[in-house]
């Protein structure tokens, strides 16, 4: 699961090149197209349908915290 | 805040866009160019096409609505009896008088017509249409709502501004309440979160920030400083719009089932879908088509769709709720019975 949000991370932004140690947000990497993009892509990667309450900055801050939205949103 | 306004129909609606039209992938500013990222935004998003305003166009917001009254009056509106033209826009084309009053003079009104303007943005539709409600009555019994934003004018020197370009297009609405004592009342749930007014605004040029010479770029083109914290608005919506959708359908007493459609501001798809689901409402009575078409006209966002979808209302009887949101942050719905409404197909400028 790590693996697969890594590379659709890598995919949609090749240009960040430490994607485990990034924040994301606090640093201003992810404009809320990215988000769109990624809530998206997590949807059909792991067939889930992310909670809209859940699309918040933190949870997308790091891949840590994306793993877990896409945990608590139901992916195996 | 929670209302009922009885005796009010809203009886004519005209939508005007720029005939310019230009496509997501054809500005190389974004992303580079990107087609594959390009793609992916337009297929979460919906946004494609827009309708925009030549650069450096004399036109603004004004002109646009100017046009969508004057195709009201084409098709058998008589203006001889409005008693008020509200203007609600974001970009007026002067800072004094209001733009209401410029239109007023330009479509020749009455001196018995009283004109103003309200600041407001994506939910500005539903402002002006609880303004113009709480003024109907017996004695004021026709109202020209008119409400329009031309946001590609104020981008000024942000060209690759990536958060806002893609979305926004041009448009100005002119619609036509009266008082009309047959008609299902109108159900308000509106509000504004002040505290969260610098989550999305244009911070130069005002008095606050007045014109200085460093605003400027090399072209002479002013920088706005428009700016957006996309996921706080994003977060802002989640936790306000279905609520509101939800509370003006108990006052009413419908049920999803009882309920047409859906008019909500045309923010983007995801969005849309994801308010679907927080309300449990059928996603598929929200209607998107217009944004992959015109973008987010913000304020013309509500009355662009009902053009768009003319063939669904006009002169037809529809259970609709419209909600708009966004800057001030605020937030409003509507729900009630759009009966015999004149709707006109989008026109072109």
């Amino acid at each position: 699961m790590r693996d697969t949000i890594k590379k659709i991370i890598q995919d949609n932004r090749p240009d960040i090149d430490d994607i485990e140690n990034t924040a994301f947000i606090d640093d201003g990497m992810l404009d809320s197209f990215d988000i769109v993009t990624l809530v998206s892509e997590f949807d059909k990667a792991f067939n889930i349908s992310i909670d809209g309450a859940d699309i918040t900055p933190e949870n997308f801050n790091t891949l840590d915290n994306m793993v877990n939205l896409v945990k608590k949103n139901g992916a195996k | 805040m929670l209302k009922n306004i009885k005796n009010v129909k809203i009886s004519a609606v005209s939508t005007c866009v720029p005939k310019r039209q230009v496509d997501i992938f054809d500005n190389k500013l974004i992303y580079g160019g990107n087609v594959k990222k390009l793609q992916r935004i337009s297929s979460s998003t919906g946004f494609r096409k827009r309708h925009i305003l030549e650069e450096n166009s004399p036109l603004t917001a004004g002109d646009l609505c100017t046009r969508a009254a004057e195709e009201l009056f084409k098709n058998g509106i008589k203006k001889d009896d409005i008693q008020a033209v509200i203007m609600v826009t974001q970009y007026p084309d002067y800072y004094s008088p209001a733009t209401a009053c410029v239109i007023h003079g330009k479509l020749g009104l009455s001196d018995d017509c009283i004109a103003y303007d309200i600041n407001q943005g994506c939910c500005g539709y539903i402002f002006g249409i609880l303004s113009a409600s709480s003024m109907l009555s017996k004695e004021c019994k026709k109202i020209l709502l008119l409400v329009g934003d031309s946001a590609t004018k104020i981008m000024g020197s942000q060209l690759d501004a990536l958060d806002d370009i893609p979305i926004f297009g041009d448009g100005g609405s002119a619609t036509i309440l009266e008082y009309d004592e047959n008609s299902d009342e109108l159900t308000f749930d509106m509000g504004t979160r002040g505290s969260e007014y610098s989550v999305l605004m244009s911070d130069n040029g005002g008095f606050r920030n007045p014109p200085t010479k460093d605003m400027f770029d090399e072209n002479g083109k002013f920088n706005y400083n428009n700016h957006m914290d996309g996921l706080r608005v994003f977060e802002f919506t989640m936790n306000i719009v279905p609520p509101s959708i939800k509370n003006v359908m108990k006052i009413k007493g419908w049920t999803d089932k009882d309920i047409n459609y859906y008019i909500l501001h045309q923010a983007n798809k995801m969005i849309l879908e994801n308010i679907a689901t927080s309300a449990n409402i059928d996603v598929r009575k929200i209607l998107v088509k217009t944004l992959s078409e015109y973008g987010n006209l913000s304020l013309a966002s509500i009355p662009s769709v009902i053009c768009d979808e003319c063939e669904i209302f006009n002169k037809k009887t529809n259970k609709i709720i419209m909600t708009g949101f966004g800057v001030g942050l605020s937030w409003g719905s509507i729900a009630t019975t759009l009966h015999d409404c004149l709707v006109l197909p989008i026109i072109l400028y």
